[in-house]
């Protein structure tokens, strides 16, 4: 094996030994190993230069994306402002242009500063703090040598960390003692707006148990849990989360609970790398490697043992943990916990009730909670099926679409260091649902929320999001908001140049806000169309009642296959206006089986740059249900076209949001008449889906239209009927739909079939035939690639 | 004729948590873990995730 078998993705850097408090519950100090006696109490500029070489790499060699650097202790303030500083530096030069570096500091606070602040300000290093709750129970453990307590020294420096918001500010440690009012000490670290906390069982293993009866902690974590979810979950708490996210599937965000890998490796003040510094606990030089940084590379200690045992998930676990029904949750707990001599760490954790207690409870929490799942009527699963689908069809999609965003923006919700924005959204959503769902039913917000979640967009539209639900509930609020690319966003409603700052602050009322950033300030009233000049409101299109956004301002919009334009003039607003009143106009005369679903679902109009060649150009995007992007078109008829064919994906898409129509794990490529390249399944369904509609959009229009035209439309019915009807035989032969796939295709083929019986002109047939023989040659000479 | 109903008279029950009256706040790991799955399958939660240092946060 040339290496770990999970790289190390985080790296405990001991940059002191010593510790100006003395914690009777400490493992560094007064646990088995005693290793510190024999440190230097400083790490070494040498040390740092090896570590902050190894550590690049080792990201290097293995491509990671990131790596998160702790500067730990004994405390580590005591290495003082300027070797904390050497450290940072180095750190940031050596992994420059190599990944990313999250940076932190945990400390016990009580030499922390305003010039320790500024130095991890500007080096973007967040600091953790150690709190064990109100003053009892902080003073319980947390004093100096001499008996003084720490408490007012902590909270002084959790005041100046707090005061400097959440680029500083990751959040308090607190290790449980069972002789504490769980809820005093919730309610007392509550109170100082943690961005996150998390509670910690003291470190005990089988040959030194923690004190209390098996279970106390247990039902000490579950009072603090059940509070914490009454109110709401507001502060976010990482042992809950872990717990709730492996019931879930997900993965854990702590390394005391759950099956993932162990990616930690600690480098002490002199240099040496050890595991896990919780196994100091454990016995006298438990954590030790043997390795270190100036002899050894990362990949020689991954070979360690001790390391390679804790990435080995499930089969790493004892038999009695291995066959818990708990297991997938616990993990066997923290791996320094589960130590017995003689036995090692073959065995559950010495915390196994406490842990027992608390992952029940959550399950049933869980599972007591109201899952239903959507249902979709029969009737409009077969309407949407033949290619329609009417006012009622629409909601049961929309419907879905409501759950999808309020899971997505909870998910970031959740995670956000920011809890200003995610506040008001939840009280927005208490008392004014309406005008929360307003904001998130534009389409481009799910297409940010996406991008986050994948980490390609940052989360500060949140707060523009929830500054906008809060215009449209009329309340007022004051939420800080980013400015990108010189402008504040507010979706759904437009934009406004405030300049180059960075963020700006918007005050929301009824009707309109106002915004202040760097002395500047601007004040716009929704209702007065104009506004200020740096007010660049979404236009809208309107016809007999149906009114959609002419978006050419959201910051997310441009997620199309092809460029947005930027904003259009007055012009080019009314040339879209006239073109769509047209478009609407036939579709609702000519093409009325589509019109409804239309109506109900058509949110928004995206315009994109006209093709270089001039060719038709449109777009839907998966992730933005109800916009549809669409270059100028020649006429109003192309419009009618466009729109018809592109809703069709917008419907299809919604649907397989709700439900499974072919096998996710199939990756054929197909023929498909529409492309020069095989599409996988998704595509060709989407595809076929599609020129259901375009074949019938052609049918109707060779017996509307006259002369050229009706002749141009017969050629396009007599190609598309064919081939439309033939790539639904394609889908019903892939053996890659499931039930209900082959149900919904089937359906699809009652649409197309009855056409193949209308008679059309031997000419457009025979003109329909070369075109889409010249097709089939054509992709037939293309090597298949992905899709 | 075949009907895509065919088997569920009234309707299909699909994959997708309702979470449409749940309050926001309680919307989160506890209901929809699954549902982005569904929403975000590339999403970073399929990549090998590990273990946090639980001594710092
Ligand atoms: S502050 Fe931390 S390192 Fe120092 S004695 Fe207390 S627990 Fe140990
Ligand atoms: S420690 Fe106990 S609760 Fe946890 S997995 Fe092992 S047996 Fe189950």
């Amino acid at each position: 094996m040339a290496g770990p078998a999970v790289p190390f993705r985080q790296f405990v850097l001991k940059v002191a030994s010593r510790c100006d408090l003395a914690c009777d519950h400490c493992y560094v100090y007064e646990h088995a190993d005693q290793s510190w006696r024999a440190r230097p109490k400083v790490m070494s500029d040498e040390t740092i230069a090896w570590s902050a070489s190894r550590i690049a790499d080792h990201a290097k060699r293995h491509g990671l994306p990131g790596v998160t650097v702790v500067l730990h202790g004994g405390e580590p303030l005591l290495a003082g402002r300027h070797r904390l500083e050497r450290i940072s530096r180095e750190l940031i030069r050596a992994l420059d242009g190599v990944c990313a570096l999250d940076l932190r500091i945990h400390t016990n606070g009580v030499l922390l500063d305003e010039a320790f602040c500024d130095l991890f300000a500007a080096h973007g290093v967040k600091i953790g703090i150690s709190l064990d709750g109100d003053r009892v129970a902080n003073d319980r453990h947390r004093l100096y040598a001499d008996g003084r307590s720490s408490y007012d020294k902590v909270l002084r420096a959790i005041d100046l960390v707090r005061r400097r918001g959440p680029e500083l500010y990751a959040g308090l440690l607190c290790t449980i003692d069972v002789a504490n009012d769980p809820l005093a000490v919730y309610e007392a670290l509550a109170a100082l707006h943690p961005p996150r906390v998390d509670f910690l069982l003291p470190h005990a293993t089988w040959d030194a148990p923690p004190p209390g009866p098996p279970g106390a902690y247990g039902d000490w974590l579950v009072r603090i849990f059940d509070r914490w979810l009454a109110d709401g979950r507001m502060m976010k708490v990482r042992l809950f989360e872990s717990a709730l996210r492996t019931i879930g599937s997900e993965t854990s965000l702590t390394e005391s609970l759950g099956l993932e890998p162990s990616d930690l490796v600690v480098i002490e003040t002199e240099g040496t790398y050890e595991q896990a510094d919780s196994l100091k606990t454990s016995y006298d030089g438990a954590p030790a490697t043997g390795f270190n940084v100036s002899d050894h590379s990362l990949d020689t200690v991954g070979l360690h043992p001790g390391i390679h045992g804790r990435q080995t998930g499930l089969a790493g676990l004892c038999a009695e943990c291995r066959s818990c029904p708990v297991v997938s949750t616990c993990g066997g707990g923290l791996y320094a916990h589960r130590y017995r001599t003689g036995t090692g760490f073959a065995n559950p954790s010495v915390y196994c009730a406490d842990l027992m207690k608390l992952i029940t409870h959550v399950q049933k929490a869980v599972t007591t909670m109201d899952r239903t799942a959507h249902t979709l009527p029969a009737a409009d699963v077969a309407a949407l099926a033949a290619g329609y689908g009417g006012v009622e069809a629409i909601a049961h999609l929309e419907a879905g679409q409501r759950s999808v965003r309020r899971a997505l923006l909870a998910a970031i919700g959740n995670a956000s260091p920011s809890m200003e924005a995610w506040r008001l959204l939840t009280e927005i959503d208490r008392e004014t649902p309406a005008a929360l769902d307003t904001v998130l039913g534009h389409p481009y917000v799910r297409v940010w929320a996406v991008k986050c979640l994948r980490g390609t967009a940052d989360d500060g539209h949140l707060a523009s999001i929830a500054a906008t639900a809060a215009l449209h509930a009329g309340v007022e609020a004051s939420v800080r908001l980013p400015v990108r690319d010189g402008a504040l966003h507010l979706p759904g409603l437009g934009l406004l140049r405030v300049g180059a700052v960075s963020g700006a602050t918007v005050e929301t009322e009824a009707g309109g806000f106002r915004v202040h950033a760097d002395g500047l300030h601007h004040e716009v009233r929704l209702d007065e169309p104009g506004g200020p000049g740096e007010w660049s409101p979404v236009r809208h299109l309107s016809v007999n009642g149906l009114t959609v956004a002419l978006e050419d301002v959201d910051l997310y919009r441009d997620c199309h296959q092809w460029p947005a334009t930027q904003r259009l003039n007055d012009q080019e607003v009314e040339r879209w206006s006239t073109l769509f009143s047209d478009a609407w106009a036939l579709i609702t005369r000519d093409h009325s089986a589509y019109a409804a679903g239309l109506a109900a679902g058509l949110r928004a109009v995206m315009p994109l740059k006209p093709a270089a060649d001039g060719s038709e150009v449109s777009s839907t995007a998966r992730d933005a249900f109800g916009a549809v992007a669409v270059a100028p078109p020649a006429d109003a008829a192309t419009l009618a076209l466009l729109l018809i064919h592109e809703f069709q994906h917008v419907k299809l898409g919604a649907l397989l949001d709700m439900v499974d129509l072919y096998d996710q794990d199939d990756t054929t490529l197909y023929y498909a008449p529409w492309r020069d390249d095989p599409r996988p399944i998704e595509g060709l369904l989407q595809g076929t889906y599609a020129h259901i509609a375009v074949t019938d959009f052609w049918r109707v229009r060779r017996q509307a239209d006259d002369g050229p035209a009706a002749e141009r439309a017969s050629v396009q019915f007599a190609r598309w009927r064919t081939q439309t009807a033939e790539a639904v035989e394609t889908l019903a032969g892939s053996g890659a739909l499931t039930g209900t796939g082959r149900r919904f295709v089937a359906a699809m083929g009652n649409s197309i079939r009855p056409w193949l019986a209308e008679p059309i002109p031997a000419s457009a047939e025979e003109e329909a035939r070369l075109a889409a023989a010249r097709h089939r040659s054509r992709a037939a000479a293309r090597v298949p690639h992905g899709a | 004729m075949n009907n895509i109903s065919e088997g569920a008279e009234s309707g299909i029950s699909t994959d997708l948590v309702d979470l449409r009256d749940m309050p926001l706040s309680r919307v989160g790991s506890l209901a929809d873990a699954g549902l982005l799955k569904r929403i975000l399958p590339e999403s970073p939660a399929k990549q090998v995730t590990v273990a946090a240092f639980q001594s710092s946060i």
